[in-house]
């Protein structure tokens, strides 16, 4: 689905995406980008990798991922890690705007410049984190019924992109 | 003498539909093969799926083809019918029969199918029949609504007027839909590589939901209903992500929900109103519904609601707003149109806006504009809660 134009004015208001559209990105640009193979987050067991074309001409790698501890029961603690190549940092940022449009709830927060990717954002408690490296977006949320920080996932994430993406 | 069942088509042929079955296939990776039954290969019901559309079938006769071996004798022709094992003259029935209970237990409700009438079947020098078209007999196509069932047949042949000799019994999974399947669902082109013919792995939690319904707007409101019953067992609101979409951000991945509701991790637990009216239009536009994935905004205030799988009266996950909602809805998706929403129940009391709530999840309701008492004010009592229709869409499923 298109991010309705009308939408997209709200957005790039509410996100004050004319500071962070054209704002610096890392020199590493990822070309392809295989399925998880399942190595990525040591600690987590890949429950179900895909990769598809959701917009056109990018690509989205997706995995959800799940732990276990004592005392839970089924799918507790789960993970939904999407990683999404657009063809440049520019339609990265476009992308990300859009998925921060996405959400229903209250705006997300910026993470300040270095902490992640080239620009992030993320919700209370670091429950999701969304962020652009590059021509990568990703997202990291929880999917299962215990929220956790994902904040140490999102991180090895960006480690995986600016070293070239999954399947390498 | 003797014959042996080597196929059966329901769907005999793709270009139309009202006189056989739907074009289908089972989810996004497999095709189903037409004959859809197929001796030494088809064993359970599952393995022989077919679909009808009711509104279609209605006035005609329904047919079936069929191809036989001539296993040994020379008979030129010979009479073939099959039997339909629940009814009344089924083999079930005739067991009950003998044990001299039929005082006590009623026949069962024919299958949907019925039986199939008899008619003479000739052999050709290799010993097959090719395929010969049945009519059906009995079938409750005419009166069924939405259903799923098992039909089992009891296939017999004779020859002249000889006795009935038994050639083996088969059973099928058969769905009833109350009209062609709408968009994202095609029926053409009835192609293998067409992922968008209607699945079987759908068809059986959307005729679960609407089982026995008759109607567009009350099969459309039961799916509305199976969806938001899905949580929070299944599925849940997507607090802790902000509200965002898991499983229709750009394509619905219906492989991935079909996962979570036969017990599979899916995408996980959350989902967001994006989802919800994506679930609930394909759901309902297989059974021939015709809805959209259609949005509202671009930012308002909520009244209390009773999120999908929760059991507290507050706003979205106590955020006091959406920047936009998404629903199921009609038409052109205005103020006039009616929506269906499996994501949230709202206040239909006098003042939606404060307790006591008396809770009702939208089904056919009217959109409506601000002051009219409808969707809009149950949902919202201040901001840009006005239709987007050009936010309109069917996703594509994968």
């Amino acid at each position: 689905m298109q991010t309705d134009p009308g939408y997209l004015a709200v957005l790039r208001e509410r996100y004050r995406y004319a500071e962070w559209s054209e704002a610096a990105a890392a020199n590493s640009v990822v070309q392809r980008m295989e399925s998880f193979r399942g190595t990525e987050l040591p600690g987590w067991t890949l429950r179900r990798g895909t990769r598809t074309t959701p917009f056109g001409g990018v690509t989205l790698v997706r995995g959800i991922w799940s732990a276990s501890a004592a005392g839970d029961q089924g799918d507790d603690r789960a993970l939904d890690v999407e990683l999404l190549v657009c063809t440049n940092s520019a339609a990265a940022r476009e992308l990300l705007l859009s998925m921060l449009g996405d959400m229903q709830g209250p705006a997300a927060t910026r993470l300040s410049a270095g902490s992640i990717g080239d620009v992030a954002f993320h919700l209370g408690g670091d429950s999701a984190i969304m962020f652009a490296r590059a021509n990568v977006v990703v997202r990291v949320r929880n999917a299962g019924r215990l929220v956790l920080s994902v904040a140490k996932e999102a991180a090895a994430m960006d480690a995986l992109v600016m070293r070239g993406a999954p399947g390498k | 003498m003797s014959v042996q069942l080597e196929s059966v088509s329901f769907n005999h042929d793709p270009l139309g539909h009202s006189t056989d079955a739907l074009n289908i296939r089972r989810n996004a990776s497999q095709a189903v093969a037409v004959p859809e039954w197929q001796r030494g290969v088809s064993v359970a019901a599952e393995d022989s799926p077919a679909a009808y559309s009711l509104a279609d079938v209605q006035g005609h006769t329904v047919t079936i083809k069929a191809t036989f071996r001539r296993t040994s004798g020379d008979c030129k022709c010979v009479q073939v019918r099959a039997l339909d094992m629940k009814g009344r003259r089924g083999c079930l029935y005739a067991v009950i029969e003998a044990l001299g209970l039929a005082e006590w237990i009623r026949p069962p409700v024919r299958s949907l199918l019925g039986s199939v009438h008899e008619r003479t079947v000739c052999f050709e020098a290799n010993n097959l029949s090719g395929p010969v078209e049945f009519a059906l007999a009995h079938h409750r196509l005419g009166t069924a609504g939405v259903e799923r069932d098992v039909v089992m047949w009891r296939w017999q042949f004779r020859h002249g007027f000889g006795p009935w000799q038994d050639i083996g019994f088969t059973q099928h999974e058969v769905f009833a839909v109350l009209r062609e399947p709408t968009a994202p669902w095609q029926q053409q082109p009835a192609a293998a590589a067409n992922t968008q013919l209607p699945w079987v792995d759908a068809l059986r939690h959307a005729c679960r939901w609407a089982a026995g319904t008759h109607t567009i707007d009350a099969a459309a409101g039961k799916v509305t209903q199976g969806v938001y019953a899905e949580g929070p067992g299944l599925v849940t609101y997507d607090c802790p992500g902000g509200g965002g979409s898991h499983y229709s951000w750009g394509d619905f991945d219906l492989t991935a929900f079909l996962d979570r509701l036969g017990g599979g991790i899916g995408n996980g637990y959350y989902v967001n109103c994006s989802d919800c009216a994506t679930f609930t239009s394909t759901f309902a536009n297989v059974l021939g519904a015709d809805l959209w994935q259609s949005r509202m905004g671009w930012s308002f205030d909520l009244n209390p609601l009773l999120a999908i799988g929760s059991s507290i009266w507050q706003t979205a996950c106590g955020w006091g707003g959406f920047s936009y909602h998404e629903v199921a809805w009609k038409g052109a998706c205005t103020a006039n149109e009616n929506i269906f929403d499996a994501c949230l129940q709202v206040d239909i009391d006098a003042d939606p806006t404060a307790p006591p709530q008396t809770g009702d999840l939208p089904r056919n309701m009217r959109f409506g504009n601000a002051g009219d008492g409808d969707y809009r004010d149950r949902l919202s009592p201040s901001g840009t809660c006005d239709p987007q229709p050009a936010s309109r869409a069917r996703r594509v499923v994968i």
